[in-house]
């Protein structure tokens, strides 16, 4: 079973419309958005959001997502569009889809949840995002680029129940987790003037201190 | 890192060659590389741990990149990559918003040395492999700059 929620970006209503995609006749509510026009009919694309498959054209200025394993699932529990708009989520979806959607008077994302994301857990997610992010970052040497990839800001709007797996992954890897470390608890252990990798030892040993490693 | 995902992520390299000359890593970057340096990141991101020089904007357009080389390496901006006896030449690649994303050094032999981002460093005999569109967010560009240095006498 999914539930869909239908947000328009320059809001003409704040309402969302809910449907069960398995049951419509069973929507919990209903919300008409006839400003839409044939926005709404041309949306063919699909991108299966943290899994990192993209599927179609997405130039229509609609998008259908499907979250999937890799969206932190409270967010969704209690969905509503204002705090969805506040949240590092929503600001992913923006930066993926840019000027695509900025082109569109009445833009529209539709979100599909699938019933079964509720039971990802945080591990499943962060695994999940953590490939994705490395697949899609690995060839940059930008930091900022790297830091600022939609499914690393995901990783890091989990927060606290992220550290430890952030943590197991810097220890193997010693990728750059240091700055999501850093948003995450508030703390920076390392000294100035210290390279890279000398920054990742004083993190590691900071994790060890606080017993997330 | 394997060759297949270093071929996936830069394609023309399969048709162009290319040759592993070290390990994957993430404590340096290409940006460090071109300047022999193997043991910082530099970074503009306001972090301990990545190096970028305080008198620099926290940028990576092009006029603060050749700032960068020209304080860190004595490099400064010339017309081609041609070869040429006696210097030492780097070329950044520009991706559509006008960002440099890569800096690739050329060698003795003629042929050019890269950093991958965190993975391995190549030898590659064209820049051109490495070039792409300059679209997506992990799109290279292409080579928009050359600067150059005389090599120091040894």
């Amino acid at each position: 079973m999914q539930r869909t929620a239908r947000i328009p970006i320059e809001a003409r209503t704040e309402r969302a419309a809910f449907v069960d995609r398995d049951a419509p006749e069973i929507a919990e509510e209903q919300e008409a958005y006839c400003d839409w026009g044939d926005v709404w009919e041309v949306a063919k694309a699909e991108w299966f959001f943290g899994v990192g498959t993209k599927l179609g054209d997405l130039s229509k200025g609609a998008e259908r997502y499907y979250p999937a394993a890799s969206i932190h699932s409270n967010l969704f529990c209690d969905f509503s569009p204002e705090p969805f708009r506040e949240s590092v989520y929503w600001k992913s979806f923006k930066a993926t889809l840019g000027s695509r959607l900025e082109a569109h008077d009445s833009p529209v994302v539709e979100l599909v949840f699938p019933t079964s994301v509720i039971s990802f857990t945080t591990e499943e997610a962060f695994k999940a995002l953590a490939g994705q992010w490395y697949r899609e970052t690995r060839k940059l040497s930008s930091a900022d680029q790297i830091v600022l990839h939609p499914a690393y800001q995901m990783i890091i709007g989990m927060g606290r129940e992220a550290l430890p797996f952030i943590f197991r992954e810097l220890k193997k890897t010693r990728g750059h987790w240091i700055w999501a470390l850093a948003m995450i608890t508030r703390e920076d252990p390392a000294q100035a003037g210290m390279k890279f990798k000398e920054a990742v030892d004083s993190w590691l040993k900071w994790g060890e201190d606080n017993g997330f490693i | 890192m394997s060759a297949q995902e270093i071929e996936s992520d830069f394609p023309k390299l399969v048709a162009d060659g290319w040759t592993e000359t070290s390990k994957e890593s993430a404590e340096y970057n290409c940006f460090a590389f071109a300047l022999h340096d193997d043991s910082d990141w530099y970074s503009p991101l306001p972090l301990k741990g990545y190096y970028w020089p305080d008198n620099l904007p926290r940028n990576t357009a092009l006029p603060t990149m050749i700032e960068l080389y020209r304080n860190e390496g004595g490099f400064s901006p010339c017309d081609d990559g041609d070869f040429e006896n006696g210097f030492e030449k780097v070329a950044f690649f520009i991706n559509e918003k006008q960002n440099v994303t890569h800096a690739a050094r050329q060698k003795p032999s003629g042929a050019w040395t890269s950093k991958l981002g965190v993975m391995e460093d190549i030898e590659h005999p064209l820049l051109t492999s490495l070039e792409d569109a300059g679209i997506k967010d992990d799109d290279y560009g292409k080579v928009g700059q050359f600067l150059k240095r005389p090599i120091p006498a040894s």
